[in-house]
Formats: structure tokens, sequence, C-alpha cells
């Protein structure tokens, strides 16, 4: 489990981003106001930083510059100047990505997830999503079941993952909505019934049906018998 | 400056000349002088007189069609006193201090109001700054809790966010060149980041979106213009008929600009009002009408277009919907520098 360290001088802040960090899968430590200092982030061992600029007794900046001096831990500063200048300091100053607030929380999870990806260059295995009868391959975004497989275009991809991370819960279609237009896929109601539809037609095609359900009024839902692999 | 009319104003001087040349005249008759020293006498009067005041008047009006000659010739005309050279008499001296002390009590005056509004400026660009932190924590609060009220006090969350942003864009906007960078950026970015920036309500409300062309790169600030996108969008949905709004964003290259063509199919704006939409404060009577227009979005999104050098028009009719035009120049030059 990857290990991210918060440096962020407003305490309920710096709880509500560590509680939201580790319900998505991450440990999360937020420092205190004397562990702002070079000794004090890297004697927590995380895997990752995140910033703030604006900190009391300190400049972000400085301890960024500082910090490169000593690790290549990755950092991602978090602030609420949100000029292009302020971006090109923090980055000139050796900061791997740069966030402003007041962030939409899958967004900053998602620069968080890339830098570690980048970093780390953590192997591709888990991007293969078993879901029971078959498995979706996020990287080459097939579905495969025993020998059958079929590719899937953007939106399927991006619906059955979501469903997949939800599996055997309803999930609304504004959800599935939102989710979609997190990956910059602006669909509306119409789209998204035509593609759910074209879903099953595809997994009808390798021998699946019925696992994507429709809840009137409420949703869909994935099916999963985990018990049956 | 006329002669006649600088006698005119020393009608005093003359009358008392006259009375002088008059008295001398009666004495010269009463001890009977000869009349040649009369004419020679009051001929030396007058012509003493009128040799002085003239040379007078004539000093004068050099002065100060030098003055007014410089005054002309000033852009800031409170740098006259800067202007009118050495003193050649009191009466000037006198005159360039008091202009002196006038500009400088008008020069303190209006620092005064300078100092004024740099400090509200700065404060409401930090107010902002810090208010955008509890923004933040309230949103990762709702995300981590999750209650039957969290997809609604998001979107508020979101319109308070909007509104926090115009309020620093306002503050920002009469100084727009300290904090921008030009930078090629593709369309198609902008437009997913302004239509993320009002995404709770565009699926609240079943909007479609669709896009076109927006492969192309403009030279502009991404943030400035994410905002100005921001701004058109707040409209569209403000102005929407609730069910079925429809965005197109459609990107169009002509020989020596850009379009991003912006259209929905909401209300539509009147005839009569369209001419002035750009205006401050200026909300239409729509607006007037929902009382949620602040008359501020596209007086803002105009004043920034000129300052980053893009154009902006607005096309509509009433019921059918509107279209905003963002142009963006492009030079074919432009891409020849390209490194």
């Amino acid at each position: 489990m990857r290990k991210i360290a918060i440096a962020e001088d407003d305490e309920k802040l710096c709880r509500e981003i560590g509680t939201f960090l580790e319900n998505n899968g991450y440990e999360a430590a937020g420092l205190s106001k004397e562990a702002y200092t070079v000794t004090g982030i890297l004697a927590e061992k995380p895997d990752l930083l995140l910033l703030d600029l604006g900190l009391p007794g300190t400049d972000g900046l400085y301890l960024c510059r500082e910090l490169r001096k000593a690790s290549d831990l990755p950092v991602i500063v978090i602030t609420s100047q949100d000029t292009q200048m302020a971006e090109l300091m923090s980055m000139s100053q050796g900061a791997d990505d740069f966030v402003t607030k007041p962030f939409h929380p899958q967004i900053l999870l998602a620069h968080i997830e890339a830098v570690l990806k980048r970093v780390y260059r953590e192997p591709e295995t888990c991007e293969l999503l078993n879901l029971g009868k078959f498995q979706l391959d996020l990287a080459k975004g097939t579905i495969t079941a025993g020998e059958e497989r079929a590719e899937l275009t953007k939106n399927e991809l991006r619906i059955l993952d979501c469903l997949g991370k939800h599996r055997n819960e309803i999930v609304s279609r504004d959800k599935l909505i939102t989710h979609l237009w997190d990956s910059d896929l602006f669909v509306d109601d119409n789209t998204l019934t035509v593609n759910v539809t074209r879903l099953r037609e595809k997994l009808k095609s390798i021998g699946i049906t019925d696992v994507i359900q429709t809840k009137r009024g409420l949703g869909y839902m994935l099916v999963c018998d985990m018990e049956s692999i | 400056m006329r002669y006649g009319v600088y006698l005119r104003e020393r009608l005093g001087q003359l009358l008392l000349l006259t009375g002088v040349t008059a008295t001398v005249e009666i004495f010269l008759l009463t001890v009977r002088a000869h009349v040649i020293i009369g004419i020679y006498t009051a001929v030396c009067f007058w012509g003493l007189y009128f040799l002085f005041s003239y040379e007078e008047f004539r000093r004068k009006k050099i002065y100060f069609q030098h003055i007014m000659e410089s005054l002309a010739g000033l852009d800031k005309k409170y740098l006259l006193p800067e202007m009118t050279g050495r003193p050649g008499c009191q009466e000037e001296a006198l005159l360039k201090e008091i202009l002196h002390e006038l500009g400088k009590s008008m020069g303190d005056h209006v620092n005064y109001y300078k100092r004024t509004e740099k400090e509200y400026k700065e404060y409401i660009e930090l107010w902002i700054h810090e208010v955008k932190t509890p923004i933040a924590a309230g949103k990762l609060m709702l995300e981590n809790h999750p209650s039957e009220w969290s997809e609604d006090l998001k979107e508020e969350l979101e319109r308070i966010e909007g509104y926090t942003e115009q309020a620093l864009f306002y503050a920002r906007s009469a100084h727009v060149e300290k904090d921008y960078l030009i930078r090629p950026v593709l369309l198609k970015d902008l437009v997913a980041q302004a239509v993320r920036k009002n995404q709770k309500q565009l699926i609240a409300m079943g909007a479609g979106i669709q896009m076109d062309g927006l492969e192309e790169e403009v030279y502009s600030d991404e943030k400035w213009l994410v905002f100005i996108l921001h701004q058109i969008l707040s409209n569209s949905i403000k102005y929407s008929d609730k069910e079925k709004l429809k965005l197109t964003f459609t990107g169009r290259r002509e020989r020596e600009r850009i379009i991003l063509a912006i259209q929905d199919n909401g209300r539509g704006i009147k005839s009569s009002d369209l001419s002035r939409v750009f205006e401050k404060g200026y909300t239409g009577s729509r607006g007037r009408q929902s009382g949620q227009a602040t008359g501020l979005g596209l007086y803002l999104s105009h004043k920034l277009c000129g300052r980053l050098g893009h154009g902006i028009e607005i096309d509509s009719r009433e019921g059918e919907g509107c279209v905003v035009r963002l142009i963006f120049p492009r030079g074919s030059h432009t891409d020849t520098v390209r490194p």
C-alpha cells in the first residue's frame, strides 16, 4: 500500500484528505506543524508528498527545493494560488505536479495515481479486473471469457469499469455519467442507454448474459457471482 | 490675449492719465505756454504710457501663450508646473508655486484612493485564497461522508466556487498583464476543463454535449480562457429551459483566425437586449425576471478577451438559443516562429 504524507496546515482539510485517501486504498499521514522540515517529512518514509505552499513557519517552495536536494520523493503541490506563475515556480522548484484548491476530490486522486504510476512504474497486473464469469482488461480495453474475446469502445470500457468497481451494487445513471465525464467523455442520458445496450450485446457475443441488470428508476447493477470462479 | 481687452481692463489707469494730462494742459494754458508745448506734453504722456503698457502686454502674452502650448502638448495635464520653465518675475513665480501646490494636493488625494483601492484588491485576493481551503475541505467531507444531501450540497459548493472565482477575476481584471502566460493550448482541453467546472449542474439537467473540430491549437492563457468559457456556460445553464439543454462546441479554422463557437438551445436573448449584453451590470429582461443574473459574466468575459487580444461575439434569436463566438487571431507567421 502506498503511503502519502500530507503537509497542510488547515487541520480539517488535512484530516479530510487523509480520510479520502484511506477510503481509496492509500495509507495517509498528516504531518504536524513541527514536521514541516525535510527530516520531518522523510522520517514518515512516504511514497508521495502532498504539499501546501502556504505553510506556517516555512515556505512550501523552499521546502520543495530543499527536499529535492535530499530525496527523489515525488511531490504534488496543492495551493490556492491559481496563477500560472505559481504553477511555473512550483514545477521549477522540483514539484512533480500541481493541483489548485478547491480541487475536485476525484481529480486529486487521478493526479496522485498518475504521479505514482510514473515514478514507481507499477506493474500493469492490477489493470485486469476479475468480474466473475469474465475479465476486463483495462489497459487493452477488452473483455474475455475463456477463449472468447471482445473489444470495447472507450465509453463502454469506462461504464464497465465503474460498474465493476461497484459490483453487486446499484450504480445510478448520474454516477455513471459523472464517471464518464471525469474521463472527458461527455455523454448524455440517451448515449448512456445506447452504450449499455451495446455493452450487453458484446457481453452476449462472448457468451455472457444477464450480468448487467437495469433497476428501473435507480440505475444499473453488475451482478458477479464471485463464488462461481 | 488681445490688447484692446487688456486696455479696457486698465480703464482706471487710462482715466488717471486723462486727468493728469488735462490738469497739466490747464496749467499750461493758464501760464500761457506755447500750443506746441501743450501738444508735445500730451503726446509724451500718452506715448510713453502706450509704449510701456504694450511692452508689458507683449511679455504676458508670450508667457501665457507658452503655457497654453505646453498644456495642449501634454498628455498628463497635471505635469504643467514642471513645463513652465524658470519664472521671469515674481507674478510668474507665484503662479508657478500655486500650480505646484495644487498639483501636489491633488496628487496626495489621488494617491490616497490608489492606496485604498490597492489594499482592497489585495484583501479580496487574500480572502478568496483563504476561502478556497474551506471549500476544498467541504468537498472532501461530502465525498468522505456521503448522505442523501451530498449531491445537492456538492452542486451548491460548485456554485459558491464559481462566484468566488468570478470575484477573483474581477479584482484582477484591471491588471491582467501581471499574471498571464500565453501558451499554445488545445481547444479540446479548454472546453473539457470548463465543462467539468459545471459538471454537477449539467449532469443534473441531463445536458447533452457535442464537440466538433476542437483539435485546433490557440495561443492564450489557459486560466483566463477557461474562466471565460465557464462564464459563458454558466449563462447557458441559467437561461436554459431546464429540460434537455444541448451545448455544441465547434472549432473552425479560417484564413487568419480560429473560431470557437459555443451554442446552446436555451431561451435566447431579445434582439433589443443583444447590443448591451457586454455592459457591466446589464442583466436584460430575462435576467431581471429570474433574479439570478449579476450582469458581470459577459462583461468580464468581454473585458478579458480584449486584454488577451481575442474577439468575442454573441448572436441570438429569442426562443432559439444563442451562440457565443470566441475569435483567436492567428497570423500566418505564428506557424513559422513555432519551435
